[in-house]
Parts: structure tokens; C-alpha cells; sequence
């Protein structure tokens, strides 16, 4: 079995809870599309960990392909161009090829210079996204397009919409579980823990690099794809170097070891952000400074806190 | 195409050059001694121009620039002690991280304490009119800023060449294992480095602000320039800040001139050709994180 | 076969110093060979061009004939090259058992890498136990391998560079910062190794008593050089080599 008993009960029980959500979350002051979005960004941070506690890898540019993919999605369903049942996949493999070709340029840099790049292509398309009016509606935002049907389910309702994205998320969880069990996954936890040594195991390391920066990177263009459809709206902000922060801030507090870590993480920012919200319009700074907090002292986040031995 | 406005253009680009030369030497400084990735120069830059706002009240334009790059040097060796210190040694990247929700929080506590909105700064009176240099009318302030940064530019040179305590810190770019090694106290050469290197995000902040205007997110602005401006121009290099800086504000402008939708692509053009092709930029050492 | 490891006038230079400077030798196939010198003298550097760290300024390598002189390492891994490093790599924050599974996960992959449910058919960790009791670190299984001790570091190391079953094992320092049981504990089991089933092997080693027990051929290198080769016997007599480890012979 590609998963264990244990993955399929604790997956299994996360999914039970996201199940049950639309009927829990008004009852506590909540809506629906917040449990909508931490799904979303549940997939978005979940397939990002891939590549930063799966192998090792701190990428800023992640968003590039979140947006990316929201923009493609918005603008192969407006004006019904394209039914959504083709937009969505047209979009992910738009993320995909994206992430094929910079991923390939990219990968041969170590390190710090290798977060720049990610940083710096990210930003590209933010400046195509905002300066391309006649395509993507600039600083605006890209608007006209609604979510209607998907293979003849009606998912313009809130609820019809979260379980829609609940089958993704679902798909996502047990895609990326079955990865990281995988020959691949372990292979990529070599890479982690001592790239040299992998190397002289006969490992092509860059290969698989490679191979993780655009696994996380089509979850990435999955997620925004799914976003866009939330909003019915596209912005640039999307392909900002700053939300592929807040991908790298939902793993890290999460905690990037742990599978379920940057779900953990995704449910905290989108509650901190909610409810700090109804107090203060400033909660980037509580989130900011927890962020700090876990960098210093919780190296292994939330749930790392749980296992045997933490920090460094 | 009219030369002076060609020139004028040119002379923006070298303003603003002359800016991310500021900021780019504190990151340089930063990254080269402690290997720390600075994300939050951008709001400490930012800090300055505020700090500047408050204190121009009481003692005008040369007291706020004097004092307030001071006030920002002392809150970095504050985070330094505090904070960027526990992850000396470790892999790079917590710096890095660490920076980025450090300025996440502070840009945060400046929209706190000042509000979203932008807040207006001006010139000295004498500095607010414009130059006659018969080709083109020019700004005086930003031929004063122009002038003072040169001036800063050959002040710092001089400390790093010819003052002992230069000499370390030249040293501590180099090796800050070795210095430590021949005696010299490495926690008090860390945090001043810190300190120096935001105290010029701070100045430069100050300088910046009669230019742009005072707003939270003009850190957001600067930062990423000033990275490009040390990797164009090489971690841990003076004269390659220096280039780096003036070279990417002239691209920039005139990109401005002649392409303007393309000019912050134009930036990240540059950033990803150089990383791609020579990474060690123009002056940089080979194999530094690599 | 005589030159089952050979390279050709290898040079490496970084700006205007020559670590290694036009060495050539060639190893037979099951030999042991030991490679000393003084400090400095470009004996890792050598290892490192060798086992494609990086490239050479100048020069070719060959292994069985075939000119792998731009072979990125982990090619010349899957052709039969294996290597320790004198500071033993390996997964510190992974468990002793994991450590070697990886290793053996690692040695079938190169026959069918992507078929990630052929691996379930082949029962690796019942391999990786069988390794871990030839190596004498089952009881240290669970453990976490940076908690080791070093001389048990590196036998999980050689244990996980055996693994890969290679045919040439190229070991730098293997006994550096050992006690002298843990030395004689080491390389009793090279011995052991290579009685079971004789494989090439190039050492780095500056204690010498190793180097008088264990190797067959010696390859003597000073400031990037090779200045001699011969037997143990060759070599100790041999005044070049004196005069590069204690200045002139008086």
C-alpha cells in the first residue's frame, strides 16, 4: 500500500473535520469561504513543503504560479471561452510548464541565490501582471468571469463551491502523502539531510530537485486556480513575492516536518488573519512576530512540538 | 529627444543610484560579515524617514538628519543582540527568514503609529528650488544628495582603508572566523557592523524622503533594488555597491524614459541574468554561498 | 585488469596554485592502493577530482578504460565508484536504520528509479537489516546517526558506501581522529571486506601503521605532486619521501 494505515485514519479524520465544516463554521461568527480558503491554502502550503521540508529548498516565488494559474483560469472561462472543466486542468499545466522551464534555468543555484531567482522571476510576472492592462486589467485586477458549472455541478454556491475544492484538497492530501512515502520522497529527504552524501549515492541530485520544485509548484498553480474561482476575481498582489511568503510562513509554523504542518499552518493565517482582523486591521504584526518566534525558537513549528526533541 | 530631458533623466537615475549605493553598502556590510540576509533593511529604511518626520518638528531638516539614522542604528543593534544573533551559523536561510517576518511586524508598527496614509516631508527651504546648469533645470536638493552621498561614499572608503577599526570590519567581510581567531571581540564587531549598515537604510531614508514622499510601504520599494544592487554589483564589495548602485538607478530611469511598463521588469531582467550567468556579480568574491 | 583506475597528467589549479599538479597513476583492479604525503600536499583534492567533486584543470581520468574524466559524481557512483570523506557523511539527523535504508534504496535505483512500486517488491528494509547486523549497528538501529560516536560514524558510513556495492571504494582518512581500537576495529573490517570479495580500494591515510597493514601499493604525493610509488618497503627507504616530511635528510 502506498499509504500506511496511520495515514489513511489521520487523513482520513481531517478530512471527517473539513467535512463537517460548513455546518460548524457559522455556528462560530465563521463562513463558509473561510473554510474554503484554508483548504485552498492548505493545498497551496501542503504541495510548497514539498520542496522546503521535503528536500530542503526555500523558494520565494512560489506564488509566480499560484497567480499564474489564477489569471489563466479567469481569463479561459471569461466570456465563456472555455467550460471549467477544461479551464482548471489548461490552467495547473500552464503552472506546470511554467515551473518545468524556470525550474530547469533555476535549479543548478544553491541556496540564497536560488531564493533571489525564485524571487526575482515571481516578481516578472507580478510587473507583467500589473502592466499588461489589456490583458490582465493591471492593478486592478482581473474581473468579468464568474464560477458557474463544472461537469454539470452547479458550484456557484458557497457550499456547492467548498466541496468542490474539499475533492481537491482531498486528492491533494493523499497525492502528496503517497509522494513523500514514496522511493521519491525518500530520495528527496536524502537530498534534505545531506546533499553531498546523496550525491555520492548515486543520486542525480539536481534531477530531483527539479522534480520537486514543479511538484509544489502545479499545487501551487492547483491552489491559485481554485482561489481565483473563490474571489471570481484575479489580482496581482496573487504573484507578489510576499504571498509566497505567507506559503513559506504557513510551513514554517505549521511546522515543515510534519505532513499535516502547513494545513496547521494555513488554518492559524487565515484565523489569525479573520478574527485579529474584527480587533485590529494590523494583525501582520502578531503573525509576523509568531513567525519570528517559531524561526528562533521552534524550528520544527507547531506540531514539531509534539515530537520527541525540538528547536535545532 | 531633448537632451536635457535626457540628462535630467540621467540625473535621476543617478539620485536614485545613489540611494540604493546606501542601502546596498549596509546589506553588503551585513551579508558579507554575518551572512545574514537582511529582508527587513526595507523597513528600516522606511524608519528613518519616519523617525526623520517626528524629529523635523522639533529640530528641523539637519537635526532629523542627523539624529534619525542615529535612532535606526541603535534599533538594529537592538534586533541584532535580541534576535539575528541566535541564528549566526546556521544555514543561511533562517537569516533570511527571520528578516522577513521582522520586517513583516515593524512595517506593520510603522502603519500603527503613523497610519496607512502618506505623510509629507519636505526639502530645507534653501534646497527647494531648482538649479540653473544651462543644459537643464535641475532639483537642488538631489544635487545636494547627490554631493552629500559622494561625500559619505569617499567617508566610508576612508574608514574602511585607512581606520583600524575599518580594517576589521574589511576583515570580518572577508573571514569573520578568522578575525575572531586573531582576538578581535566578534559580538561587538557583529552588532556594530549591524548598526552601521541600518544606520545607512536609516540616512538613506531620511535622504529618500523629501524625494518620494513618506509612506509604510516605501520599504517594500527600496528593498528589492538593493538586493539586485549587491548581487549585480557582488556581495561584500565596496566598489561593487557603489557600481551596482549607480548602474541599476540608470537603467532604471531610463527605462523610466523610454520604456516606462518595462522598468521594473527591467530590474529583474538584470537580477536574473547576473545570478544566471555570473553570480558572483561585477566585484564579488567566487564561491560565496555557493 | 591492470588499469582499472588510471588518470592521466590530472591538474587542478585555483587562480595561480596547483593543488595537484600533473599526477598519474594507475590502479589494478583489486588492489589496494594508500596514497600519503604531507599536509598540503593535494591528496584530497586528488580524491576530489577522482570521484567528480569537481572537475580538472587538465588532465583525464579513466575507470576500465572509459574516459570519465567530465562525469558528474553521481554517475561514476552508479558505474561502481564509492567514497568516504575524512569528516564521515551521512544523514545526522536520520536514524542509523534509515541511514542505510537510504543507501540501499539508492543502490536499486539505478536499475528502475521511477518505478516507485517495484521497490515494494523487494523488501529493502529486510536488506537494510541484513547490513545493519554485517556491520554490527543493529543495536544502534533506532538511534539518531549524528549521536554516534565518531568511530561509529564511520562505519555506518563505510556500511552505507558498501551498500552500493561498488567496485571501487576510495576511503580519505578513514581512521583520522580514532582512538587506536577504534583504528584497528576500522580497519579490521576493510580487511574483512575485501577478504569476502576483493574490491579496489584507494586510501588516504597519514597514520602509517595502517598504511603498512593494509595496503599493497603506495602512492606518495608532496605539494600537488607525485614524487614516489612502491611498496611499504619502497617507500620507507625511499629519500625523496623523507626529505618531504622532514625537511632535508641530514
Amino acid at each position: 500500500m502506498i499509504w500506511s494505515k496511520k495515514d489513511i485514519l489521520w487523513i482520513g479524520a481531517v478530512g471527517g473535520l473539513f467535512a463537517v465544516l460548513p455546518l460548524l463554521l457559522p455556528k462560530i461568527g465563521s463562513s463558509i469561504p473561510v473554510g474554503t480558503e484554508i483548504m485552498i491554502w492548505g493545498i497551496f502550503a501542503t504541495g510548497f513543503n514539498i520542496l522546503l521540508g521535503g528536500t530542503g529548498i526555500l523558494s520565494f516565488g512560489h506564488a509566480a504560479f499560484f497567480g499564474l494559474a489564477g489569471y489563466a483560469t479567469g481569463l479561459l472561462i471569461l466570456k465563456d471561452r472555455l467550460p471549467l472543466a477544461l479551464a482548471i486542468p489548461a490552467a495547473v499545466l500552464g503552472a506546470f510548464l511554467a515551473a518545468a522551464l524556470i525550474g530547469a534555468l533555476i535549479i543548478r543555484k544553491r541556496g540564497i541565490y536560488f531564493a533571489m531567482l525564485t524571487i526575482a522571476f515571481g516578481q516578472m510576472f507580478y510587473f507583467i501582471a500589473s502592466q499588461w492592462n489589456s490583458l490582465t486589467g493591471g492593478l486592478d485586477g482581473l474581473t468579468g468571469f464568474k464560477r458557474t458549472v463544472f461537469l454539470g455541478f452547479d458550484i456557484k454556491p458557497e457550499v456547492n463551491f467548498f466541496y468542490f475544492v474539499f475533492g481537491f484538497f482531498l486528492l491533494t492530501l493523499l497525492f502528496v502523502r503517497a509522494l513523500l512515502n514514496s522511493s521519491i520522497g525518500k530520495t528527496l529527504v536524502a537530498i534534505r539531510e545531506n546533499v553531498h552524501r546523496a550525491e555520492f549515492l548515486g543520486i542525480d541530485v539536481k534531477k530531483y530537485q527539479h522534480f520537486a520544485f514543479v511538484a509544489s509548484a502545479t499545487f501551487s498553480g492547483l491552489a491559485g486556480a481554485l482561489y481565483a474561482l473563490l474571489l471570481n476575481f484575479a489580482f496581482p498582489e496573487l504573484l507578489h513575492w510576499k504571498t509566497s511568503g505567507d506559503a513559506v510562513l504557513m510551513s514554517v509554523i505549521g511546522g515543515m516536518r510534519a505532513f499535516f504542518g502547513p494545513l496547521v499552518g494555513a488554518g492559524i493565517f487565515v484565523f489569525l488573519r479573520d478574527i485579529i482582523s474584527t480587533y485590529t486591521i494590523h494583525w501582520a504584526l502578531p503573525l509576523g512576530a509568531i513567525f519570528v518566534v517559531f524561526v528562533l525558537f521552534f524550528q520544527k513549528g507547531i506540531l514539531g512540538i509534539f515530537e520527541r526533541g525540538n528547536g535545532r | 529627444m531633448e537632451l536635457s530631458l535626457l540628462l535630467s533623466q540621467l540625473f535621476n537615475g543617478i539620485a536614485t543610484g545613489m540611494l540604493y549605493v546606501l542601502m546596498a553598502m549596509g546589506l553588503t556590510i551585513i551579508m558579507g560579515t554575518m551572512g545574514v540576509v537582511n529582508f527587513s533593511h526595507g523597513v528600516l529604511f522606511a524608519f528613518g524617514a519616519y523617525f526623520a518626520y517626528l524629529i523635523a518638528e522639533k529640530a528641523g531638516f539637519f537635526g532629523a538628519l542627523l539624529m534619525a539614522p542615529v535612532v535606526v542604528g541603535m534599533i538594529g543593534m537592538v534586533l541584532e543582540r535580541g534576535l539575528v544573533a541566535r541564528v549566526y551559523g546556521k544555514d543561511p536561510l533562517y537569516g533570511l527568514l527571520l528578516t522577513f517576518g521582522l520586517a513583516m511586524a515593524l512595517e506593520e508598527v510603522i502603519r500603527i503609529g503613523w497610519g496607512t496614509a502618506g505623510l509629507p516631508f519636505s526639502a530645507p527651504g534653501f534646497l527647494s528650488s531648482f538649479i540653473d546648469l544651462k543644459i537643464m533645470f535641475y532639483p537642488a536638493y538631489r544635487l545636494a544628495v547627490l554631493g552629500f552621498i559622494l561625500l559619505l561614499i569617499a567617508a566610508l572608503w576612508f574608514f574602511l582603508e585607512r581606520t583600524t577599526t575599518g580594517k576589521i570590519v574589511r576583515a570580518g567581510i572577508q573571514d569573520s572566523v578568522m578575525v575572531g581567531i586573531l582576538g578581535v571581540n566578534t559580538k561587538a564587531l557583529f552588532t556594530g557592523v549591524f548598526g552601521l549598515g541600518t544606520f545607512l537604510a536609516g540616512l538613506a531614508g531620511v535622504l529618500a524622503a523629501p524625494m518620494a514622499g513618506i509612506m509604510p510601504t516605501m520599504g517594500d520599494n527600496v528593498i528589492m533594488p538593493s538586493f539586485i544592487v549587491i548581487i549585480l554589483g557582488g556581495i561584500g564589495s565596496f566598489w561593487g555597491s557603489v557600481t551596482g548602485g549607480l548602474m541599476l538607478g540608470i537603467i532604471v530611469s531610463l527605462c523610466i524614459q523610454f520604456v516606462p511598463a518595462v522598468a521594473e521588469l527591467s530590474m529583474y531582467l538584470v537580477m536574473a541574468l547576473v545570478l544566471l550567468v555570473r553570480p558572483r556579480g561585477l566585484f564579488g568574491e567566487e564561491g560565496l554561498f555557493e | 585488469m591492470n588499469r582499472h583506475l588510471v588518470c592521466n597528467n590530472l591538474v587542478k589549479a585555483f587562480g595561480g596554485f596547483r593543488a595537484v599538479n600533473d599526477v598519474s597513476l594507475a590502479v589494478p583492479k583489486d588492489e589496494i592502493r594508500a596514497i600519503i604525503g604531507p599536509n598540503g600536499a593535494g591528496k584530497s583534492t586528488l580524491f576530489n577530482l577522482l570521484t567528480g567533486f569537481f572537475p580538472p584543470t587538465s588532465g583525464r581520468i579513466l575507470y576500465k578504460d572509459k574516459d570519465i574524466t567530465n562525469e558528474p559524481a553521481y554517475r561514476r557512483v552508479k558505474r561502481g565508484f564509492s567514497r568516504s570523506f575524512q569528516t564521515p557523511k551521512i544523514f545526522p539527523e536520520l536514524s542509523v536504520r534509515q541511514n542505510v535504508y537510504l543507501a540501499v534504496q539508492a543502490y536499486y535505483s539505478r536499475s528502475f528509479e521511477w518505478n516507485i512500486f517495484k521497490f515494494r517488491s523487494l523488501d529493502l528494509p529486510g536488506k537494510t537489516e541484513d547490513l545493519l547486523r554485517m556491520f554490527d549497528l543493529a543495536r544502534h538501529g533506532g538511534q539518531l546517526a549524528g549521536s554516534l560516536s565518531h568511530g561509529d560514524q564511520r562505519i555506518l558510513e563505510i556500511c552505507m558506501v558498501m551498500a552500493l556495492e561498488p567496485a571501487v571504494l576510495l576511503l580519505d582518512e578513514p581512521t583520522s581522529g580514532m582512538s587506536e581500537v577504534e583504528t584497528n576495529k576500522t580497519i579490521d573490517l576493510l580487511m574483512k571486506i575485501y577478504e569476502e570479495d576483493p574490491i579496489t580500494m584507494v586510501i588516504i591515510e597519514h597514520d602509517m601503521r595502517v598504511v603498512r597493514r593494509i595496503s599493497h601499493h603506495i602512492t606518495v604525493l608532496h605539494q600537488g605532486a607525485l614524487i614516489a610509488e612502491g611498496t611499504y618497503a619502497d617507500i620507507e627507504a625511499d629519500d625523496t619521501v623523507r626529505k618531504a616530511y622532514f625537511g632535508e635528510v641530514r
